[in-house]
């Protein structure tokens, strides 16, 4: 039906966007391998002759990279699954409870999703230091457990959920709890998945919070070091893109195992707000 | 014959059974009212203790001299009469305005065609797919600090087109720099929400076009444009969103630099509150990027609900 020709023009472009895209993380690649002056060569060799590999060893031994690792895991393990647990006992109160309050509970929830985070910051911080936790782990995690995004979404999900289903439960005689955790939970494994990898993600790369909250170094997380780092020692380039290429490897482990759940949550939730 | 007791739901249950259901129905109904509360409580405490109690404290301390350390005097509407008379003020709100502009057309306008060319090339869609996605799951700071390098004097940019522009010092064009690592970063998420658009639109309508002989350029523009509308308007105000309040990409590539040619609205709230420690401030800019952020968040309910 289609001419050749257009399927290679269209090809052929889908393949140049493509290799554009993925220019800078492949140059990140080639220039974590270089030495600081071949990372500047005219024309620029993709393939180093002789590959530093001695730029990871020392880029880690230079700061505590091996620290900034943990600490990042930690704190994005506890906020995803902390967070999701929470999320979707909201979502599931959100979308098959009823109880006094619920729209209000709903919407002032939904509306969060509206407020970004730089408008509120000062005050998430005073607050945060009232409670004494800055400059700790606590201080890390507590204020970024939860989104509107991961009960928006539970919400969603599991208003698909037949009524019969947990109707039947109840009239074998489950109790709430029992409905719960033997119905409800297995249900949403696959949702719950996805977001806590979209919230692991998430705090993997958050910058901002960390930035404020913790001053120790031996707080610091990833994105956190490489900032002070890069700012201390900007130009070590080579240190600076071997850390780079560490810190993207988790997130582009994760991403590829869950890829398909996660296109699929994204695609649908555009689809959702847009109705 | 099944157990009674094992199918309650069957008829002729005894007068017992039912009383002894009814009570326990009764139990359950107080008993759920605990579960429900045990699941929502903790959700609605974190709201209010981590995003409007600071949202509400927030617009106090606007109208306060706090700075962090000492205790906050009231000072009405000061700091926001300061900003009505600052110029550095209005240059960055401008300069936020203008990175959003220079971010989202482009970012729409190529994630449009990569959304495109995803749903018309049947085979390896998925390998598209993912690598289209790719770089929205990069950390920010990483993908600032790479675009950092590449757009050195002598970085990968400037050999490549043969240029020698200094892209991060030169004023005149370091927003350009940090827009294009901005596209780069976001583009990924549009795509796929575009995709998602372009597949709810029919094929038949697609089909019939093709029969009445039009043409692509006709086809997208009478076709596929006026189908996707919503789902483009959405993507507009939420980029339009996420870029003015985007931080790290500015903070890591320039920190607001050279001269303030890079400042925007989060970096000078950040600034403000953090470095000069004068909160109070800071807050009363943070609660302008709220009333932007809001106002946009109401553009868009309008645009989602309209027509439903």
């Amino acid at each position: 039906m289609y001419k050749p020709i257009v399927l290679i023009f269209r090809y052929g472009l889908a393949a140049l966007l493509a290799v554009l895209l993925l220019v800078p993380l492949v140059w990140a690649v080639s220039g974590s391998l270089h030495t600081n002056s071949g990372l500047f060569s005219s024309p620029y060799q993709w393939i180093p002759h002789k590959p530093q590999f001695k730029n990871y060893s020392s880029a880690w031994n230079a700061i505590s990279f091996g620290r900034e690792l943990v600490n990042s895991f930690v704190v994005g393990f506890i906020i995803a699954v902390v967070g999701v647990a929470l999320g979707q006992m909201a979502g599931y109160a959100l979308a098959k409870r009823r109880f006094l309050g619920r729209d209000v509970i709903f919407w002032s929830i939904v509306a969060t999703l509206m407020i970004p985070f730089p408008s509120i910051m000062v005050g998430v911080f005073i607050i945060a230091k009232d409670m004494g936790i800055t400059n700790s782990y606590l201080g890390l995690i507590v204020p970024g457990l939860l989104t509107g995004q991961i009960i928006f979404f539970m919400r969603q999900y599991l208003q698909g959920v037949p009524d019969e289903l947990l109707e039947s439960g109840r009239i074998d005689g489950a109790s709430e709890w029992q409905i719960y955790f033997r119905i409800v939970v297995p249900l949403s494994w696959p949702v719950m998945v996805s977001m806590g990898i979209l919230t692991f993600v998430g705090s993997w790369n958050n910058l901002l919070w960390p930035l404020i909250v913790v001053q120790t170094q031996s707080l610091y997380t990833v994105p956190l070091g490489l900032t002070q780092f890069s700012s201390q020692y900007f130009t070590n380039y080579t240190a600076v893109l071997a850390m780079s290429v560490v810190a993207i490897i988790p997130v582009i482990i994760l991403f590829l195992v869950a890829r398909r759940r996660l296109l699929d949550s994204i695609m649908v939730s555009g689809g959702a707000l847009k109705g | 014959m099944p157990l009674i007791g094992a199918q309650p739901s069957e008829t002729g249950l005894g007068l017992g059974v039912q009383r002894r259901r009814r009570a326990g129905r009764i139990g359950r109904r107080t008993g759920g009212q605990v579960f429900t509360l045990a699941l929502i409580l903790p959700a609605v405490l974190y709201f209010l203790i981590w995003v409007f109690l600071p949202g509400g404290y927030g617009l106090y301390l606007s109208m306060t001299d706090a700075s962090l350390i000492s205790s906050p005097q009231f000072v009405g509407l000061q700091n926001y009469q300061q900003l009505l008379h600052s110029d550095e003020w209005w240059q960055t709100l401008w300069r936020t305005f203008e990175y959003a502009a220079e971010v989202v057309v482009p970012t729409l306008l190529i994630s449009l065609v990569m959304a495109r060319l995803v749903t018309r090339c049947r085979r390896g869609r998925a390998v598209l797919m993912t690598i289209y996605f790719l770089p929205y799951v990069v950390p920010g700071v990483v993908a600032a600090l790479v675009f950092e390098l590449i757009f050195q004097r002598y970085g990968l940019v400037n050999s490549a087109l043969h240029l020698s522009l200094a892209w991060l010092t030169n004023p005149s064009i370091a927003m350009y720099a940090i827009s294009i690592a901005t596209i780069w970063s976001m583009i990924g998420y549009y795509v796929i929400i575009l995709m998602a658009g372009y597949q709810q639109i029919p094929g038949e309508l697609i089909e019939a076009a093709a029969i009445d002989g039009a043409r692509m350029l006709q086809l997208i523009r009478y076709v596929e444009l006026p189908a996707l509308r919503p789902t483009l308007l959405f993507c507009t105000i939420s980029s339009t969103a996420a870029v003015m309040t985007n931080f790290g990409t500015p903070y890591v590539m320039t920190d607001g630099g050279p001269s303030n040619a890079t400042l925007t609205l989060p970096l000078l709230i950040y600034n403000e509150a953090f470095k000069y420690s004068s909160a109070g401030l800071g807050e009363a800019m943070a609660m302008v990027l709220l009333l932007i952020s809001l106002l946009l968040a109401l553009f868009q309910v309008r645009v989602l609900f309209k027509g439903r």
